[in-house]
């Protein structure tokens, strides 16, 4: 069995491939890429044990092939070809891949010592609902809602996105919620899950939903396939706590330049001690935003560039948690809410952001 | 070889020298120890050499595997500000995602505390998890109790691969 294909093509191939490799030791599927041509299709498969990502081009000669390789050294080497083409034949238990002279990769086999067979779940999938959605707010999604998503697995639903009428990320300090509907039954899905759509080729992206009621979802371009399964704890997700925190009406707003607050945060997280708990000062003056360290040893006033129902207010926030959500802001300005004693919000657009305060020891 | 516990976790030192990073869970002991130590080595267990623990109600004599810490110490994290009781589906969701179980398996979430009352307990999941390491996982099978400590060498070890969770002590949730 063999295919010959040009090598840049591969590489563009299998650099999007490795992607969707979980290389969770404990899996050692999430470890390996499936490579199959079958008439004139090639496709290569990997996965993180719960989501696959398949990636094509229907347009490669040779004989129907196939074999499941180890991602780590053929995604290497493949990177490194610097030949015109490069073809791949299988050879008892090896892959042997030729270009840059011959290479010969062993390939894993089974308990009973055949090739391994790839898992392919897509080939039983039945597609009962249909819809689209675009590359562009996968895009938006993963650079402004991703950086409020929960780290850690205390309460795990929140280390996916909701994704309903509006798509939300939160870890219980901070929100994120954009007003684009992706599902009409919202789904929960899975960071991971996520990041897989970035490898998209093209703006619209169709979305099909079983006929089994199961929580899979297949994405699809026409080069590229994700089969994802969405998690389970969405009825964990206290969604309407979320929009309740989202919908809440502020007395008073600012707008401030992102660039300008960046830099002021830069600088004083110098002087951010360890006994501060990240802790810094905001105050609310005539003149501006007033940001200092807990123990005075750093302050700044960043000038309003608009002011709507000015009062006088002062709380205490986490730097980090601040200097992360505007960094996810798309926009030169800061739309920034003030004025209730548990949190401040900031609206980028049709996102709009919560930041827990933390309780103020100077009261 | 001393150990130092930080908050709900312990951290390991050799020669003053810190050598892991925080570990709360029994889960990151043992993938720890598969990253930085040896085949032969990462089956053995180490052992505290001292009483330095920090903490007057852990009384442990030199030679204590440090697993037992694990075993005995309250999985709770008081500084938590929630709780919830895993559903069977959500449990087997995780077993599954980890690959310790299929869909036919099921574990009791019931325990016996100290006077022999059944009671239920609430646990997260990564409790589960480690109730579920200690008891099937046979490659971190806790070693032969040994007077003296066997000599570890250390090679380097990637932080990034393990995984440590946040302590998120002082800080107001917004729901």
């Amino acid at each position: 069995m063999n295919l010959t294909i040009k090598t840049d093509k591969l590489q563009e191939m299998v650099s999007r491939s490795i992607k969707g490799a979980g290389n969770n030791k404990l899996i050692p599927l999430t470890s390996l890429m499936a490579i199959e041509l079958k008439a004139n299709v090639l496709t290569l498969i990997t996965t993180d044990a719960t989501n696959y990502l398949y990636i094509r081009d229907d347009k490669v000669d040779g004989e129907d092939f196939y074999v499941t390789v180890g991602v780590d050294t053929f995604s290497k080497l493949i990177s490194r070809m610097t030949c015109e083409r490069v073809s791949l034949e299988l050879d008892s238990n090896a892959l042997k891949i030729k270009g840059n002279g011959e290479y010969s990769i062993e390939v894993p086999l089974d308990e009973e010592g055949r090739l391994i067979q790839y898992p392919d779940p897509l080939a039983e999938f039945k597609a009962a609902e249909h819809s689209t959605i675009n590359l562009s707010t996968v895009n938006v999604i993963l650079s402004s809602l991703k950086p409020a998503l929960a780290a850690t697995l205390e309460v795990p639903c929140y280390t996916g996105y909701y994704a309903g009428e509006k798509v939300v990320a939160t870890d219980t300090y901070k929100i994120a919620s954009m007003n684009v509907p992706l599902f009409e039954t919202p789904k929960l899905l899975s960071a991971e899950m996520v990041n897989l759509l970035a490898v998209m080729s093209s703006e619209k992206i169709n979305v099909e939903l079983p006929s089994d009621g199961s929580n899979v979802v297949v994405y699809s371009s026409p080069d590229c396939v994700v089969y994802g399964v969405a998690m389970d704890e969405i009825d964990d997700f206290a969604i309407d706590a979320i929009t309740g925190l989202v919908e809440t009406e502020f007395d008073s707003m600012c707008k401030l330049s992102k660039a300008a607050l960046l830099q002021v945060l830069d600088r004083l997280s110098l002087f951010v001690n360890i006994y501060d708990k990240n802790g810094i000062y905001l105050t609310f003056t005539k003149e501006g935003l007033q940001i200092s360290s807990k123990a005075s040893s750093g302050v700044e006033v960043i000038p309003y560039n608009e002011s709507k129902n000015f009062k006088d207010f002062t709380c205490c926030i986490d730097i980090e948690m601040l200097t992360s959500q505007v960094k996810a802001q798309s926009t030169e300005m800061v739309e920034l809410y003030y004025g209730l004693e548990n949190a401040i919000k900031m609206v980028d657009g049709n996102i709009t952001q919560v930041v827990a305060l933390l309780e103020d020891d100077r009261a | 070889m001393t150990t130092q516990k930080t908050l709900n976790s312990i951290i390991l030192i050799q020669d003053k020298k810190v050598i892991s990073p925080n570990l709360i869970t029994i889960r990151e002991y043992g993938r720890w120890l598969q990253e930085v130590f040896d085949e032969y080595t990462c089956n053995q267990e180490l052992y505290l050499t001292s009483k330095e623990t920090g903490e007057p109600v852990l009384q442990y004599h030199p030679g204590t595997k440090i697993g037992n810490w694990f075993d005995r110490r309250e999985f709770t994290n008081p500084h938590m500000h929630s709780w919830f009781i895993l559903q069977p589906s959500t449990m087997m969701q995780w077993l599954k995602k980890y690959g310790l179980a299929e869909s036919r398996d099921a574990v009791p979430l019931s325990v016996t505390d100290d006077k022999g009352r059944r009671m239920v307990r609430m646990y997260t999941a990564d409790q589960i998890e480690l109730y579920i390491r200690t008891n099937l996982d046979k490659q971190f099978k806790i070693a032969e109790y040994l007077a003296i400590p066997k000599q570890i060498k250390v090679r380097e070890y990637d932080l990034s691969k393990i995984i440590i969770p946040e302590t998120k002590k002082h800080k107001p949730k917004l729901f």
